[in-house]
């Protein structure tokens, strides 16, 4: 009996597979099957050739990488009140022993993504201007900021 | 009193009310994924629990996966496979759901919508569980009234 019912549950899951696959394929908006390979790319050489600029798109495929540091330049309080899933918060601003302390740390050739609050905010493009100061090779700004990020309902980490 | 509570858990009509009930939630749930498939890989990704690379796919194969299992659960074909598959289902969704939750990850369901405008919280793990319950109770209780393999397996013995 119970038999019976894994064997229908692997035919359900088959024929699902099957007809998706190919109704994915027919209909005019389908997504292509793997979502990496060709959009990540197109993110990255759009990036480039903007001069360190990224997307709100390029920042989540980022999010949990090795290599890659994504800085917060909001105030302690609102970096409490919500963030990118991930990033660590340097306030610009208020720019101390601590906030120095941890940009130290960072190896040379970690891939550093900066934002703050958004278009109108400073803050993260100083941040990347001073961390190229020091020496990092690969530092990018996400100009769009927490603005853009939650209006386009991103994911969000709170402490 | 006791005696009262086990026989409504364990009638076959409570199997056809939460059988019905199910498929229609399932059904429901998948429609607006299956006409907004670029919508709904974008929540999956933001639940940052797949590798992007498996976002698509899953995106693709998901929304059909719940309308089949929708319409055999109402129809009560093949209820066996099907309420295994949904438990699986579940299963699934309660731990993503969970992992969001302790993550502290702010993003939106996509439970029920392509593009949800309402946060994960507890209450959408409270519904899970409950769908996960009625989903065992199909499983173990069902009967097959007013069901397509009760219709079949007549055909086939007055043939």
């Amino acid at each position: 009996m119970m038999k019976k019912k894994v064997l229908e549950a692997i035919g359900i899951f088959f024929f699902s597979v099957v007809l998706a696959l190919i109704i994915n394929h027919f209909r005019p908006d389908g997504l292509p099957l793997f979502r990496t390979a060709s959009s990540l790319r197109s993110v990255l050489s759009e990036n480039e050739a903007e001069g360190g600029v990224v997307s709100g798109r390029f920042l989540l495929a980022k999010i949990g990488q090795p290599g890659v540091a994504i800085l917060d330049a909001c105030s302690p309080k609102d970096f409490r009140e919500g963030h990118v899933p991930g990033a660590k918060n340097i306030p610009y601003g208020e720019l101390s022993g601590e906030s120095a302390k941890q940009l130290t740390q960072l190896p040379c050739d970690t891939q550093i993504i900066t934002y703050c609050y958004g278009i109108e905010c400073s803050s993260a493009e100083e941040l990347a201007l001073l961390l190229e100061e020091m020496g990092y090779k690969d530092v990018r700004v996400f100009t769009g900021g927490w603005e853009e990020w939650t209006e386009n309902k991103m994911p969000v980490e709170k402490e | 009193m006791k005696n009262g509570i086990k026989k409504i858990i364990t009638h076959p009509y409570t199997a056809l009310f939460c059988r019905i009930v199910l498929g229609g939630i399932f059904i429901c749930a998948s429609w607006d994924k299956i006409l907004n498939p670029e919508q709904f890989a974008g929540t999956v990704e933001n639940y940052l629990i797949l590798p992007t690379e498996s976002v698509n796919l899953f995106a693709i194969i998901l929304p059909w996966l719940e309308l089949i299992c929708g319409i055999f659960l109402i129809s009560g074909l093949f209820t066996g496979g099907t309420t295994l598959v949904i438990i699986f289902m579940m299963t699934g969704f309660l731990i993503a759901l969970s992992s969001v939750l302790i993550r502290g990850i702010d993003t939106s369901c996509g439970c029920f919508s392509s593009n949800g405008t309402h946060s994960i919280n507890i209450l959408f793990l409270v519904r899970d569980t409950i769908l996960f319950a009625c989903a065992l109770q199909v499983f173990f209780y069902d009967r097959q009234i007013l069901s397509l393999d009760t219709f079949m397996k007549r055909s086939n013995n007055l043939y």
